[in-house]
């Protein structure tokens, strides 16, 4: 296994935990896009090892504390996938935190800042947002469809979903399609079929080049928002 | 076992305390933020003479030559020693567990005790000023305080009284070799008179499967550590063999020879490939725990970490991760337990 000769150190005061790199991709470009600095993006693990779910950013939290530079960060949001129902993640969450090693102040409500002396103020923000089921993916598949000319691959797209009985509850092969899952396949879909050259584009790799930087344009509303969320992480990182 | 270390006007340390240390204690920290000087502070505490901390001076290359009779000279011998170089405060290093101060001491000059030189009776080159001696003060749980004076004897150091015994026998593994072949070749001989010195040579041919035996040889006068290396028609000297497995010799050596004490070891990495590091803290931790030492190694190496981490992981109760204070900050020290030191590591969080 080859292994990085150093660890991940924290640059900045604010920091954003997702749960795996495609997430931290996404969130980089649109803070790049929308020239929102001074916010670091993490996810667990590192780039030759992925550990995703909640639990993995629960454990990552407590490693930062470990960071020498750990003093200085003064507010922590994470940014977790809603999955099939928002308020049994929202409180699937509240319980790792309370458990985990270190103290952590724990949230009452999603999008309010926990906070506790000593420690960085916790907020936490569902993707694609504190109400709706979905993931990362659902965001990326809202921001997607609405692009012109569009509209009959979605179609294609929606139909291949019903072939297959991948549309939300209902059971293929035993196993039911959750709504995070149905998005990452619709988004996966579309990502293929309108990339002929590299139908197996990873989604950390969207917006690197000029060909398929507009499948998912950053400026779509779809993203106003979570960069909200952001820009307030800025003006006050307890806010968050 | 020492849980707890408190250390005042020491080297970098104006006053930090430590507290949760382990059986392994892994250090780290940026250069200059006191890795070494913690591991110089263990030495003198558990040592049992002023002479430790010459030989300290000795250890980071620097040679004490001939010492003369002067006040300057003397004190230029501690000064570095003590926090700014204030040496009108006391050096205080103690160690403690869960029933109090096992071991302190205090290093200071003995201001109602001054050596006063005979005028006349040296040679120009002295001078008449008063010199106040420093003092060793080692107290023990349990025991009544030993003080030890350091003398001036041109061209000698006297010690007066010699020092209480080691209530933790000690070695300091220094980055270059601390000890001589000779001094290591006496520790390892009175280890093969008590037929301690098989359980060392079987650990070091597990681990380096080329390797046949030790012995010691006399060579130009001088007792030397041999090894036997497979297709090699004679024996060689064990440094010769590869500077990691002398080194691992070495640090099993104090393991083995320092029963129910400590070592300290700097810059643990050195010398060793890095596929090597996992099984050779493996091996350390086994030592450690089979002869009841403490170890605190300090290192910078990333993937000495990892490998310290894994063996962590494994025994969490056993291992803690020190990390020296923030530069240039009163910043404590931060003592983490072996479960967060496995986890960050795992997470590939930077705690150097």
């Amino acid at each position: 296994m080859v292994t990085k000769p150093s660890g991940l150190e924290l640059k900045e005061t604010k920091l954003v935990i997702v749960e795996g790199r495609s997430d931290q991709c996404l969130i980089q470009h649109l803070m790049d896009h929308h020239e929102i600095s001074g916010i670091q993006v993490l996810c667990p693990g590192d780039l030759n090892e992925q550990f995703g779910g909640v639990e993995a950013i629960v454990k990552l939290l407590g490693a930062l504390k470990l960071n020498r530079e750990f003093h200085q960060v003064q507010g922590i949001l994470l940014l977790i996938d809603a999955d099939e129902k928002p308020g049994d993640q929202f409180t699937k969450i509240r319980s790792l935190l309370q458990n985990a090693p270190g103290g952590w102040p724990v949230p009452d409500k999603l999008g309010q800042p926990a906070r506790k002396e000593g420690i960085p103020a916790v907020t936490v923000h569902l993707l694609p947002d504190n109400e709706t089921p979905g993931a990362m993916e659902t965001l990326l598949w809202n921001a997607a469809v609405k692009v012109a000319d569009r509209q009959k691959l979605v179609e294609c797209i929606e139909t291949f979903e019903q072939c297959i009985h991948a549309y939300h509850g209902e059971q293929r092969h035993d196993e039911k399609w959750l709504p995070q899952k149905r998005d990452k396949l619709k988004f996966r879909c579309l990502i293929s079929a309108v990339n002929p050259k590299n139908p197996d584009l990873p989604t950390t790799r969207l917006w690197e080049g000029e060909e398929t930087r507009a499948l998912v344009p950053l400026d779509s509303p779809v993203f106003d928002s979570l960069v909200n969320v952001l820009q307030g992480m800025l003006v006050n990182p307890a806010k968050a | 076992m020492i849980e707890e270390m408190h250390i005042r006007n020491f080297k970098c340390f104006a006053e930090q305390s430590l507290s949760g240390l382990k059986r392994v204690n892994v250090i780290v920290g940026p250069n200059g933020s006191g890795k070494s000087a913690l591991l110089e502070a263990l030495f003198l505490v558990a040592g049992s003479n002023p002479g430790e901390a010459i030989r300290i001076k000795r250890i980071r290359g620097l040679e004490i030559g001939t010492v003369r009779l002067t006040k300057l000279d003397y004190e230029a011998l501690w000064r570095d020693m003590f926090h700014s170089f204030d040496q009108e405060q006391a050096i205080e290093i103690s160690l403690g567990n869960q029933n109090g101060m096992v071991r302190s001491l205090r290093m200071a000059y003995e201001k109602n005790s001054v050596v006063v030189m005979l005028l006349g009776s040296h040679s120009k080159e002295y001078d008449a000023t008063a010199i106040t001696p420093i003092t060793f003060e080692w107290r023990f749980l349990g025991g009544d305080p030993i003080k030890v004076a350091v003398e001036l004897r041109p061209p000698e150091l006297i010690f007066n009284p010699p020092g209480p015994p080691p209530q933790f026998p000690m070695s300091f593994i220094d980055i270059t070799p601390a000890s001589s072949s000779e001094e290591i070749a006496s520790i390892f001989s009175e280890c093969s008179k008590r037929g301690q010195e098989s359980v060392i040579i079987n650990a070091l041919k597990d681990e380096y499967p080329f390797l046949k035996g030790l012995s010691i040889e006399i060579t130009g006068g001088t007792s030397t550590i041999f090894a036997s290396v497979e297709n090699l028609p004679e024996k060689i000297p064990i440094s010769h063999v590869s500077s990691g497995i002398g080194r691992l010799f070495t640090i099993l050596l104090a393991i083995r020879s320092r029963e129910n004490g400590i070592v300290a070891i700097d810059e643990i990495e050195n010398g060793f490939y890095y596929d090597r590091m996992p099984s050779i803290w493996s091996l350390i931790h086994r030592f450690a725990v089979q002869y009841d030492v403490q170890i605190f190694a300090s290192t910078h190496s990333w993937e000495c970490l990892q490998a310290a981490a894994a063996c962590a992981e494994q025994n969490p109760a056993d291992f803690a991760l020190v990390q020296t204070p923030r530069l240039g900050s009163e910043y404590p020290f931060a003592v983490h337990p072996g479960d967060m030191f496995a986890l960050a590591m795992e997470q590939r969080v930077e705690i150097r």
